[in-house]
């Protein structure tokens, strides 16, 4: 399905703006959000798991500031991205341990901790901007491989084929699935929920801060505001990618697919002269779109097979509440 | 424990949360008297309490929404909108009761759209007003190309500038009049304890005959409403509107609702309290300000604040109902 909508994207695209599909340009165009790519990929464990992540752009600000106070301060550039990368980890650790151990929604504890590491980046980046980070840095986000592919591409592949790998074939991502379809089976069981989830949170914040070296590599430079609104596009590529707002079920390929239809659509939208506030109309229309298309497909199968697609969750379908409740 | 009268007359302001929330702001403006004795002069309070104005109302309308077990992340946008699209007409000349006409209306399709989505197609409502949030900004600056909105004319102005009796200021009474209103509504009308029921349980509420689809709608609807309200109170107030107006307000709403005793988990919360969380976060920022704190720690501030009150909440709950209360 999410295939389809991608040939037809790519399709209007071509017809709407000439010259759009050049394979080499579209290759160079990833750059542009792939590192949305990489957020969602973590974003998507987590949501399997049955919580959400509103604080990854923030997180993003956070780890790209943070890399380039510490470049500024004589640090080598590629320990300070590790750090950054460190940093971001620590503040998806925050998020997991006030979530399990809270019970309250992830959606309210991360959306206080959007303000509070946003506030904080800005915070740190005292001037504005920091800039002037060495070429061999921005050939991360700026170089390609045999002159054509980005590395950023690849990076992207590669942490891809890593997540996918975790989710079929580990121990750990199978839980995720587990712990997301039904919480409290999963717990009786003898899962331990909270450590599962606290893990999903720590990757988004490392993946959060991967992403700010991307961008910050890319436009060689970092600033307090690079994550703001980013969390829209994440989630909304998770969602177009088929994993299920609900929790339980999703495929890395379907991440890899919406990331590519959601970054294309972006490209062609700036291609058409769309202003960015315009597109962010068009992202959150997609994001009420595919989530109303997934609870459609969830209506149609309980009427096909006269049974809810969501046990333990009682006989009547409830009103969905906030994410990441465990009351029904 | 020892049960005497003293104790068991705490426990119950503690237990009640608009009262240890009044004493909270009394003891606060108290301890700020004696630290920065120009901050409690009745002008600037005065102003606080004018300014906290739109985030009492919005937080209302939260109230209504998180009483549900729902949310509203797009109130600080239908704000915005309002503002732009009244601020916009009203400079073209249109007379008040057609701006408030307008006003009315969109709140009533930007609730609508949220209320529909999340009752109908029951889709999350996190997920509805974080999408309704972009469109409507997004929207926002599509209507202004990304000016700014000026040169309201006097008359609209005039509608928040004076004071009853030279000293209460028409705006604390507007939001008096909305928060009698909401509290009636609330605690008194059968839609308004069919809200508690949901957000409480429901199941059992389904069970008892209370049309979820139905009632779903309505808080988000009067969200919108309120939060249009809201709009026209503050283009009038401030005179002026941006394309990013309302932008903080969403996350201020709902920290003044958390901390008024709204629980995230549904089923209590009280409008009078939301109007006391909201004062409460007008006098902190305000007095921030005067800490000579920079202003960008604002959102920090604020994301803290409402983790503790949201901590704090869950934990007293918890405690409650271990005590069997």
């Amino acid at each position: 399905m999410t295939v389809i909508v991608f040939i037809a994207e790519m399709a209007i695209f071509s017809i709407a703006a000439p010259g759009f599909l050049n394979f080499v340009n579209w290759l160079s165009m990833t750059e542009n959000f792939t590192f949305l790519g990489v957020m969602a990929l973590s974003q998507t464990f987590v949501i399997m798991a049955g919580g959400i992540d509103l604080s990854v752009g923030s997180t993003m600000s956070l780890s790209g500031v943070m890399m380039g106070v510490l470049w500024q301060h004589g640090i080598n550039i590629w320990i300070a991205a590790i750090f950054g990368i460190l940093i971001g980890g620590g503040a998806g650790w925050v998020n997991g341990q006030l979530v399990v151990r809270t019970g309250i929604q992830p959606s309210i504890i991360t959306l206080a901790t959007l303000f509070i590491y946003g506030s904080l980046a800005t915070v740190l980046d005292g001037q504005g901007s920091i800039y002037g980070f060495p070429q061999s840095f921005v050939n991360v986000g700026t170089g390609d491989v045999f002159g054509v592919v980005p590395v950023q591409l690849i990076i992207f592949g590669a942490v891809a084929l890593v997540f996918a790998f975790v989710l079929k074939r580990t121990t750990y991502g199978r839980l995720v699935m587990f712990v997301g379809y039904n919480e409290e089976v999963a717990h009786y069981s003898g899962v331990s929920t909270g450590r599962v989830k606290v893990w999903t949170y720590v990757v988004s914040g490392l993946n959060s801060g991967l992403a700010a070296v991307l961008l910050g590599s890319y436009f060689a430079s970092v600033r307090g505001d690079m994550g703001t609104n980013m969390e829209l596009s994440v989630i909304t590529i998770c969602l177009v990618g088929g994993v299920s707002i609900f929790g339980g079920s999703g495929t890395i390929s379907g991440v890899v697919l919406g990331t590519l239809i959601l970054g294309m659509l972006a490209q062609g939208l700036n291609e058409l002269n769309m202003a960015s506030s315009e597109q962010s109309i068009v992202t959150g229309v997609i994001l009420i779109l595919a989530v109303g298309l997934q609870q459609f497909n969830v209506y149609l199968s309980g009427r096909r097979k006269g049974a809810s697609k969501r046990p333990g969750k009682g006989v009547l379908p409830p009103i969905s509440d906030g994410i990441g409740s465990t009351e029904s | 424990m020892s049960t005497t009268t003293l104790n068991r007359f705490l426990i119950r302001i503690g237990d009640n949360r608009e009262i240890s929330l009044a004493a909270f702001i009394v003891v606060l403006l108290a301890v700020l008297m004696i630290a920065v004795p120009s901050f409690v002069v009745p002008s600037n309070l005065s102003e606080i309490a004018q300014n906290s104005v739109t985030i009492c109302i919005l937080a209302m309308g939260e109230v209504l929404v998180i009483v549900t077990k729902g949310i509203d992340l797009s109130v600080g946008a239908t704000l915005g909108m309002t503002t732009l699209i009244v601020g916009q007409l009203a400079v073209s000349g249109w007379p008040i009761w057609a701006l408030l006409g307008v006003a009315l209306l969109v709140g009533v399709v930007a609730g609508s759209i949220n209320g529909l989505l999340v009752s109908l197609a029951k889709l999350p409502p996190i997920i509805v007003t974080l999408g309704t949030l972009s469109i409507y900004t997004g929207v926002m600056y599509i209507i202004t190309g990304g000016n700014w909105v000026t040169n309201l004319p006097e008359s609209f102005q005039r509608l928040t500038s004076w004071s009853l009796l030279n000293f209460f200021p028409v705006m604390v009474l507007y939001m008096v009049a909305l928060l009698l209103v909401v509290t009636i509504f609330l605690r008194y009308s059968i839609t308004g304890r069919h809200l508690y029921a949901l957000g409480n349980n429901a199941g059992a509420a389904r069970l008892a005959g209370i049309n979820e689809r139905k009632v779903i709608v309505i808080p988000y609807i009067l969200s919108g409403v309120l939060a249009a309200i809201a709009g026209v109170l503050y283009l009038s107030y401030n005179g002026f509107s941006t394309p990013s107006t309302g932008s903080a307000a969403n996350l201020q709403a709902i920290a003044a609702a958390v901390i008024g005793g709204t629980n995230v988990f549904g089923g209590r919360g009280s409008a009078m309290g939301a109007v006391l969380g909201a004062l409460l976060l007008g006098i902190i920022s305000e007095s921030l300000v005067f800490f000579h704190l920079l202003a960008v720690w604002n959102d920090a501030a604020e994301g803290v604040i409402i983790l503790i009150a949201v901590v704090a909440d869950s934990l007293l709950s918890r405690s409650m109902r271990a005590r069997g209360a």
